[in-house]
């Protein structure tokens, strides 16, 4: 568990983020540019000497009105957004280098199972410059994690690649953190990765967390402020589901409610973990079930909750399928012609679905 | 016919007034004289003894004399080389920077010895005696004929100053008294005349040391212009006003031959 | 005359290496912290290193020889010691010359370490390095061509040293009587070929001693970081 009320005071921009953290899971840190992401996680990590207020991580305080533990004692695994590997060091030593200092012989990863989860075999005599973007951010975290920490920052580890190599690196990552047993806070601008990767998440606003918790539930809070861009969206999980029309995929959500997409997903074995985004300017709403469509997902859901506030002439809703929620995003006309209401029973209509 | 005559007698006159000022002008030269450092006092006197009794100006260069003998190889625009040593003026006239007939020896130098400290009673039992001292200063013998005087006096009273303490070497003499001044060396043996040219407060403890004691340092001088403001000062430097200004700054008059 | 110019050498090239010892091991600790200071002294601090840069020789020889003397500050304090002075000694000389060859060392020193920017020591630290851990395992090999850069130019720079020495050396051979000076003895003494000699053989050694390094540096070069 991880708990936190840091104050720090930079040029021009003052962070205040109160939050706490459960000890498992990826919790994404997700805002816009300038938010604070990036020293919040520094001062996590007590790269920020002028930090104040109270941290304490499993019981560990790490920061306190008259404590401040020196940021080698903390224990903390840092992947930085730029390449921050030792250029005077094999990537093996660059690994090695935290094992190196380890105090206490406790509970270690094994060395060679982690390289080969990560693709590093065949670089360990090689020196980071020859390296690409995508294999220096795997070495990051490889060294960071065989350092046994007990808390793993990840400061927007794919802003630096190219298309592909943050490719590459997404499809590592989703499989490797699901692994990782030790809490993962994972900050992007990027909702395309908070959807992949992230359990849980903290939204940050102007240097504050303005919610945290589970992803849906976060996601789902219709009056949240991030919920009102154009751009809110939702996240369902589910399994590959076997499909018998060639051209069209399908995930199963539980419940009896699966969702079609117009997408090929034969590189996904049947019954694999699969997350759907649904952006809320996607979902239309009917009140009896239409005929006739060409929408491929109609499915009849509860209105739960409807944003107390209409924005730029469009309303928020949160509905619920089965037992999942998903937000859909109406003008607010069509809202008050159809008097929606909290509780009523109607059909959504999810356009299109990516499956990430 | 009387307008063209008053015109040919205004313009001859005023050609005589510019001929005689250009005449006049070129008897008044600025004589440019190099002059060893250790003779930089007398040197001063004796301008203003030249000065006031010729139209001629100096202008002094002081340094050392091994610099400026390079220089003038080099071509540097010396006309009179007072020289601290009897070699270089000799070197000139052979490599024919200078002219012959002016070679003379203009002064003999004395050696004393010298420290800082007040009430001392300087001499030779002092050096072979005495215990308070350890670093004594002597200019480099290779470059400065005071230095070579130096060593000649050390041997004269067979006396080793590494045995004592530090032996020390100035490039130049200046330098050298410096070192003591400075209080750094405890003794220095330096050019009487400059030992004359302290300021009456720090004027230090002197000995002069007598002449047998090493071989005459004669200072040679050499003309490099043949102009007559040049053998003009050459006169003057034989003549008795100067003898007398030697004599005040401490130098010996030159023996005859040189 | 040949013994004494050996003499001459062998005291040159102690005095070069020593004072470029003596600087490396004390720029090490100033240059790190002129490159990551954020205090308000560092621009002094900087101005008074640089001092050397500016000043003719003689002036701080000057001022050498009248510190050095028994009413000097550093002359008093040697004789309150019970020390013998250091006017006209190895020591006296090592002393101007750490001073004047400062800027030479600190100045590539405080560059290389500027140059390393915070993400390595930072991503140390996280890992579990302390302090002088970081230092030596990732700061100092990072450095290494800055390092080489100074001591060539402290070693170099002494090598050429004359005026400071020519004012409080005193020109003792065997302590003192180093190689500059010897070529000027030479060199007033008339003594032109023997100055050729040493000239000449100063210049070529140190030129075949520089393309040495440089050629070396450009290996170490090839490995840079990522």
């Amino acid at each position: 568990m991880i708990e936190a009320a840091l104050r720090l005071e930079k040029a021009g921009f003052r962070l205040q983020a109160d939050f706490s953290i459960p000890e498992k899971g990826v919790t994404a840190v997700f805002g816009p540019s300038g938010c604070g992401k990036t020293s919040l996680l520094r001062a996590i990590a007590g790269l920020e000497p002028r930090a104040t207020g109270s941290l304490s991580v499993n019981g560990q305080t790490w920061l306190s009105a008259d404590s401040y533990l020196a940021i080698e004692k903390r224990g903390v695994g840092l992947v930085f957004q730029d390449p921050s590997l030792f250029g005077h060091l094999t990537v093996e030593e660059n690994l090695l280098y935290g094992r190196k200092r380890l105090r206490n012989t406790e509970q270690m990863t094994d060395f060679n199972e982690l390289v080969n989860s990560l693709g590093l075999q065949n670089l360990l005599s090689r020196r980071p410059a020859g390296l690409s973007g995508g294999e220096i951010q795997r070495v990051a975290l490889g060294r960071a994690l065989l350092a046994q920490p007990r808390l793993l920052l990840m400061d927007e580890p794919l802003s630096a690649l190219d298309q592909e190599g943050r490719s590459k690196l997404m499809s590592i990552l989703e499989e490797f953190l699901q692994q990782v047993d030790i809490p993962v806070l994972y900050v992007t601008h990027s909702s395309d990765e908070v959807a992949r990767l992230a359990d849980n998440i903290l939204l940050m606003s102007a240097g504050s967390v303005t919610a945290s918790g589970p992803l849906q539930q976060v996601l789902g809070a219709v009056d949240q402020e991030m919920s009102h861009s154009d751009t809110a969206f939702s996240v369902l999980e589910g399994s590959i589901a076997r499909e018998s029309v060639p051209g069209l995929s399908s995930v199963d959500c539980g419940e009896g409610i699966c969702l079609r997409l117009p997408q090929s997903a034969t590189d996904r074995a049947t019954g694999s973990r699969a997350r759907l985004r649904i952006r809320a300017r996607d979902v239309s709403i009917c009140l009896e079930q239409p005929r006739g469509s060409s929408i491929l997902n109609i499915l009849p859901a509860i209105v739960e909750e409807l944003a107390a506030q209409q924005q730029g002439g469009s309303r928020l809703l949160r509905l619920r399928i089965g037992d999942n929620q998903i937000l859909s995003l109406l003008s607010d006309y069509s809202v008050q012609q159809l008097n929606l209401q909290a509780g009523q029973a109607v059909y959504a209509q999810i356009k299109s679905a990516s499956l990430i | 016919m009387k307008h063209s005559n008053c015109r040919l007698k205004c313009l001859s006159a005023a050609l005589a007034v510019l001929a005689a000022a250009w005449v006049g002008n070129a008897h008044s030269e600025t004589l440019n004289v190099a002059v060893a450092s250790n003779f930089i006092a007398a040197m001063e006197s004796i301008e203003g003894a030249f000065e006031s009794q010729s139209n001629h100006e100096i202008q002094l260069i002081r340094g050392s004399s091994g610099k400026h003998y390079a220089q003038i190889r080099s071509g540097a625009p010396f006309d009179v080389f007072l020289s601290a040593d009897q070699v270089r003026p000799r070197r000139l006239i052979e490599e024919g920077s200078a002219l012959p007939t002016s070679l003379r020896t203009y002064a003999q130098g004395q050696l004393a010895l010298w420290s800082r400290q007040e009430g001392l009673s300087l001499g030779g039992e002092y050096l072979l005696d005495s215990n308070d001292y350890r670093t004594i200063a002597i200019a480099n013998p290779r470059l400065a004929p005071y230095g070579q005087a130096a060593q000649e006096f050390f041997e004269y009273l067979q006396f080793d100053p590494r045995q004592r303490g530090q032996l020390v070497l100035g490039e130049n003499i200046a330098q050298t008294l410096q070192f003591a001044y400075s209080g750094n060396a405890d003794l220095a043996l330096v050019a009487f005349s400059q030992t004359l040219a302290l300021n009456e407060e720090r004027a230090g403890s002197v000995w002069l040391v007598p002449a047998t004691a090493h071989e005459p340092i004669r200072q040679d001088m050499v003309l490099l212009s043949d102009t007559p403001a040049a053998w003009e000062f050459a006169a003057f430097m034989a003549s008795k006003t100067v003898e007398e200004l030697l004599l005040q700054h401490g130098y010996l008059l030159p023996e005859l031959s040189p | 005359m040949l013994e004494a110019d050996i003499a001459a050498l062998f005291i040159t090239l102690r005095l070069a290496v020593t004072t470029t010892v003596i600087l490396l091991i004390l720029g090490t600790p100033l240059a790190w912290w002129l490159a990551r200071t954020a205090s308000r002294a560092r621009s002094l601090v900087e101005a008074v290193i640089a001092l050397p840069l500016v000043l003719p020789p003689t002036v701080l020889g000057f001022y050498l020889l009248l510190a050095f003397s028994p009413d000097g500050p550093i002359g008093a304090t040697t004789a309150a010691l019970g020390l013998p002075s250091l006017a006209f000694s190895f020591w006296g000389l090592v002393l101007g010359s750490v001073i004047y060859s400062m800027p030479f060392v600190v100045q590539p020193l405080q560059n290389s370490f500027a140059a390393l920017g915070s993400r390595p020591l930072e991503a140390a630290a996280t890992l579990g390095a302390g302090p002088l851990d970081r230092f030596i395992s990732v700061a100092l090999p990072l450095s290494r061509r800055g390092y080489l850069t100074a001591a060539v130019l402290g070693f170099a720079h002494t090598l050429g040293e004359f005026g400071v020495v020519l004012m409080i050396g005193g020109n003792i051979p065997g302590a003192t009587q180093v190689l500059s000076i010897a070529i000027y003895d030479h060199v007033e003494a008339l003594e032109y070929s023997q100055a050729h000699w040493l000239a000449g053989g100063l210049l070529i050694s140190s030129f075949l001693v520089l393309l040495v390094i440089y050629g070396t540096n450009r290996r170490v070069h090839l490995m840079r970081s990522a």
